[in-house]
């Protein structure tokens, strides 16, 4: 059964509130994660001059685990958007099997991270020890817990479009929860640049 | 009171809970002040009344003296004015000035009154956790806010009070925001909204965008406090350590837009009300919200003027410099165009009129002195002082303080179907006013001979000797002020109970919320409204015309 939708509906007026509502809260969060960035920008800035980053004896964050990492994360913005595209085109069984492949994405980068810190404290960067290894530690760990927030709020659109709560016209959620979850995912990566790469 | 009330979603429900809880906040604050004015005074003597707050000795020692100021900027900032300039009034008037049902997200909203009276009990506990108090000032400042200069539970606690009011913050910012961008009535374009929806909406993008800077702040001054970390512990001091500048920098780039977050408000509200008991349009109301959106605009990009003395690079602090000082040509076009709305009015002095001129002349005050300290070589002498004290309370303080009570008259009728008494609030009007000028004019002028704030004794210093007079002198007008107030506090309780009743709009004020009933019913209007017209056009008979068409 094919269904004819136009191609620009016009939202309702519930959709754009909670469009203004989501994107007032990523503009609050990005300078959240903003001000962050700011503080280790400034505090590594703010080191003596000629002092070695990492400092002497320290050992280098490794860069190998962190870069996949990257891309799992960045791949799974990609999978959301063809979940969201699967909604819009009222195939529900497809926006199904995307949205599990995000949170299996999601998950993947999760275990990464843990495994990056366990490699970290393996080499002797206790959390607290020094800012280098608390900076680390803080940022990724401050974006790890989002992308917690994140999965269970993708994980909870998987009832709700079971029911059939979503139809092509009707999915403010999910659009919110895809919006959020690029949110995340372009946080990483200013947080990747700065204390994977610098 | 039944439980579905306390529990309720409805905007006027919370935004009076939310009143409320400013109000408590207030007289918490106000008490502390008179505490503090006492110390001031009279250091090392033991306090009449209030004693027991100090141990055996009844005295309020240095250490708590510094535990009081810390406190009672906190209180006012954030759990006073805050709650009642943007809690109260936004939650309560926003829907009825938009003519709107409820707010956009009613959940959120109860969740973020919720959430700031958590902050409050937090705050609490963190004043009486007896490991003592949070004792670095209101700004928090490390290397004092770390464990090593001030240890114990307390001011931990403080900072997730901080962290938990900010949540609440942007939680209403997202709210108000939405609200005023998709719920206005048919008709209610953006330039017919009272100004006094102009100040909220404005307040509510900085607060969405600055307070979660704080939150940051906070969450890494509670990771070295809690975890061990070492951000905000200078690398001179111990190896692997950071820079309390860094702190600094994250907290004026939030609490620069913060003076103008609780200021804003105070200006929309002082915009409508000059208009409305003059019995003439707001003038240039084009160029008022031109002015207030170059103030919001400008206030993100002035933080600096609070560190010019952090051996910043004086080409910095020159850009600071001027960038501050423009931000003084909109609030100029904003004063002359209350001047311009007043010109050849009939004014009517009820107190509402009254506190909104209270507004004018201490802003004015406040704003002169801020071009002396936006001015960096001046500010290099005067930084630290009493001037700075005495600044910022005549613009945070007396003028938000004072706008916030112009709106408590002019809309009592309209929350609690009462009417307040006149003769009373005029009373409270002159006992606020004076008094608040002469105190802060004292701060101003003991600043300027040097004296440092947070002193806790000025006569330990022989060349601040002569000042102990003065100093008594604004001990006693702080007593009277605070006096004062208990004149609000009985119109406010007994006109609950007492007051005549309201009628739905006995002036004639034209903006919406005027057009339905005193108190408004559950979901506001009986139909949606039409709005035809601006918030303050006339009908040629010394009237307003209402905006809408609404049943009555």
């Amino acid at each position: 059964m094919t269904q004819v939708i136009p191609l620009r509906a016009r939202p309702t007026r519930e959709a754009t509130t909670a469009r203004i509502g989501m994107i007032v809260f990523v503009a609050g969060w990005t300078m959240m994660f903003g001000a962050l960035l700011v503080a280790y920008v400034l505090l590594r800035t703010g080191q003596p001059e000629g002092a070695p980053w990492p400092p002497a004896g320290l050992p280098r964050v490794p860069r190998l685990l962190p870069t996949v990492a990257t891309f799992v994360l960045l791949s799974s913005s990609g999978t959301f958007t063809l979940a969201l595209a699967a909604i819009r085109g009222a195939r529900p069984r497809a926006f199904a099997r995307w949205l599990w492949a995000t949170l299996l994405l999601a998950v993947v980068f999760l275990g990464l991270q843990t495994t990056t810190w366990l490699g970290m404290q393996h080499l002797g960067l206790a959390h607290a020890a020094s800012l280098y290894a608390a900076s680390f530690f803080g940022l990724t760990f401050f974006h790890a817990l989002h992308v917690v927030v994140g999965v269970f709020g993708l994980a909870s659109l998987l009832p709700r479009s079971h029911r059939g709560a979503f139809s092509a016209h009707h999915h403010t959620a999910v659009r919110s929860w895809a919006l959020y979850w690029h949110f995340v995912d372009v946080a990483w990566l200013a947080f990747y640049a700065a204390v994977v790469l610098w | 009171m039944k439980l579905r009330s306390v529990f309720s979603l409805d905007h006027k429900v919370i935004g009076l809970s939310y009143l409320w809880l400013g109000l408590v906040g207030l007289l918490a604050g106000g008490v502390m002040a008179m505490l503090i004015r006492f110390s001031v005074a009279n250091p090392g003597q033991p306090v009449p009344l209030l004693g027991f707050l100090f141990g055996p000795s009844h005295v309020i020692s240095p250490a708590a003296y510094t535990q009081l100021f810390t406190l009672h900027g906190t209180v006012m900032i954030f759990f006073a004015i805050t709650p009642i300039a943007i809690g109260a009034f936004g939650n309560y008037l926003i829907p009825l000035l938009v003519g709107a049902r409820d707010m956009a997200f009613p959940r959120l909203n109860a969740a973020s009154f919720w959430v700031q009276a958590a902050a409050s009990v937090v705050l609490v506990v963190a004043a009486f956790d007896p490991s003592g108090s949070a004792a670095a000032g209101w700004t928090g400042y490390p290397p004092l806010s770390t464990n090593v200069g001030t240890p114990g539970l307390g001011l931990t606690l403080w900072a997730l009070a901080l962290i938990l009011a900010g949540i609440s913050s942007t939680l209403g910012a997202i709210n108000f925001i939405a609200t005023t961008l998709t719920l206005r009535a048919p008709g209610m374009t953006l330039m017919r909204m009272p100004l006094t929806a102009w100040g909220l909406f404005l307040t509510s993008i900085l607060n969405a965008l600055f307070v979660p800077v704080i939150s940051a702040a906070m969450m890494l001054l509670l990771s070295d406090r809690v975890l061990g970390t070492r951000f905000f512990v200078a690398q001179a001091l111990v190896p692997g350590g950071g820079d309390p500048l860094v702190y600094l920098h994250l907290f004026w780039i939030f609490g620069h837009p913060e003076v103008y977050i609780l200021i804003l408000p105070t200006w929309g509200v002082v915009s409508d009300l000059l208009a409305w008991y003059s019995g003439r349009p707001a003038w240039g109301y084009r160029r008022t919200v031109a002015a207030l959106c170059a103030v919001t605009l400008l206030s993100g990009v002035v933080y600096g003027h609070h560190m010019y003395t952090t051996s910043m690079s004086p080409l910095l602090g020159r850009g600071f410099m001027v960038l501050t000082m423009v931000i003084s040509v909109p609030a100029t076009v904003l004063f002359l165009d209350w001047m311009g709305t007043l010109w050849g009015g009939k004014l009517r002095f009820e107190p509402a009129l009254l506190f909104s001129l209270g507004v004018m002349v201490v802003f004015a005050a406040g704003g002169l002195t801020g071009l002396y300290l936006a001015d960096v070589p001046i500010d290099l002498y005067l930084h630290d002082t009493y001037f700075v004290v005495g600044h910022f309370h005549l613009t945070m303080a007396a003028a938000v303080v004072l706008g916030m009570f112009a709106a408590v008259y002019h809309w009592y009728d309209k929350m609690f179907g009462r009417v307040m008494s006149r003769t009373l609030g005029i009373v409270h009007f002159w006992l606020t006013l004076v008094p608040l000028v002469v105190v802060f004019t004292i701060m101003l002028w003991m600043g300027h001979v040097g004296l440092p704030r947070r002193l806790y004794d000025a006569s330990t210093y022989e060349v601040f000797r002569p000042l102990a007079h003065v100093n008594r002198i604004g001990t006693w007008t702080a007593y009277l002020l605070g006096l004062g107030q208990l004149v609000f506090v009985w119109n406010f309780v007994v006109s609950l109970f007492r007051g005549a009743r309201a009628e739905a709009n006995a002036f004639g004020f034209p903006s919406l919320e005027w057009s339905t009933s005193s108190p408004p019913p559950v979901e506001n209007f009986v139909d949606e409204p039409v709005v035809v017209r601006g918030p303050h056009e006339q009908d040629g008979h010394g009237g307003f015309l209402p905006q809408g068409k609404v049943r009555p």
